[in-house]
């Protein structure tokens, strides 16, 4: 990160490759949206570029930095927009056969997930997803790691009750 | 152990009881598990959404994004950019501030220019009042 503060477009194509894919995974699964993702995904390390100067390694790591650069395009894009980028699918049209139970489920999940809230959205992709610990996702929110601990919880129990809310799961 | 809280722990430590860091609850969930269906149910959608969450996240690899955002940098120097934000932060936006100051000064000055021409006028027709007296007087 030292090399590219002083503008080495090869030291910035090594910590890009380092970070690119889970970068790109965690917006796309905040947007759901292929287009958006690389869009998000590219304005981020645009702005890492460009502002590189401003990271300050004492007060946060550069991972941190570039995820909270990435969460808050993904904000103001919520706020943009204003609505769900899934659309929601009538689950109850999609015959629930047990061949495609799993298709159906999967359906629900997605779009259980995009309704929770945005930091509970973002502690279970980074922590039950991406594998992050609870003090790396701290970090990012500006909280504790308690507090991550509880948004999990209540983001867990959520999409639990998506499932216990179908009439085929509730009964079987 | 009761529902709610076999619940609770479940969404803190997930569907897996083996990893559950307290042992007594784990036995206690198992007893429950035992005999309460509802508590299994709980269980099994915990489990299920453990199981399907990687299948319903999964990401399609990006297509030519490394290729992208290095052309996008390629006319783009973090110094540069530095540089224009020092001129923008300590002159541009100073010099805007001084705008509205200066205008001030500007009708300040000339609204008190104005004044003095008023207040000559006024001395004027002061004296002009004072010079009928004294000819009325003389008379």
């Amino acid at each position: 990160m030292y090399r590219v503060q002083q503008g080495d477009e090869l030291a910035f194509r090594e910590l890009m490759n380092r970070h690119l894919h889970g970068l790109h995974a965690y917006a796309y699964r905040m947007c759901q949206s292929i287009e958006v993702a690389e869009e998000i995904t590219q304005e981020a390390f645009l702005r890492v570029w460009t502002r590189a100067k401003t990271w300050r390694p004492n007060k946060v790591q550069f991972s941190t930095w570039l995820y909270q650069i990435t969460r808050n395009l993904c904000i103001d894009l919520f706020r943009r927009q204003k609505a769900q980028f899934v659309e929601d699918v009538d689950l109850s049209q999609i015959p629930d056969t047990s061949a495609r139970r799993d298709e159906t489920l999967i359906i629900a999940l997605q779009q259980a997930v995009q309704r929770l809230p945005e930091r509970q959205r973002t502690a279970f992709m980074l922590c039950q997803v991406q594998g992050w610990s609870q003090i790396e996702a701290a970090e990012l929110l500006e909280t504790t790691p308690d507090a991550v601990e509880s948004l999990l919880s209540r983001a867990r129990k959520a999409l639990r009750k998506t499932l216990s809310d179908r009439p085929g799961e509730r009964d079987s | 152990m009761k529902l709610s809280k076999f619940e609770e722990l479940v969404d803190q430590q997930g569907s897996n009881l083996d990893s559950w860091n307290d042992d007594d609850a784990r036995d206690e969930a198992l007893v429950l598990l035992e005999t309460s269906v509802a508590a299994q149910a709980v269980l099994r959608n915990a489990q299920t959404v453990d199981r399907l969450v990687p299948k319903a996240l999964s990401v399609p690899m990006p297509q030519g994004l490394e290729r992208r955002i290095m052309n996008a940098i390629a006319n783009t120097r973090p110094l540069q950019r530095t540089w224009q934000r020092i001129c923008k932060n300590w002159i541009l936006k100073p010099a805007l501030a001084v705008v509205p100051l200066a205008l001030g000064f500007l009708i300040g000055f000339s609204q008190s220019n104005q004044s003095t021409i008023i207040e000559d006028e006024i001395t004027t027709v002061h004296f002009e009042d004072y010079t009928e007296i004294l000819f009325l007087a003389n008379d």
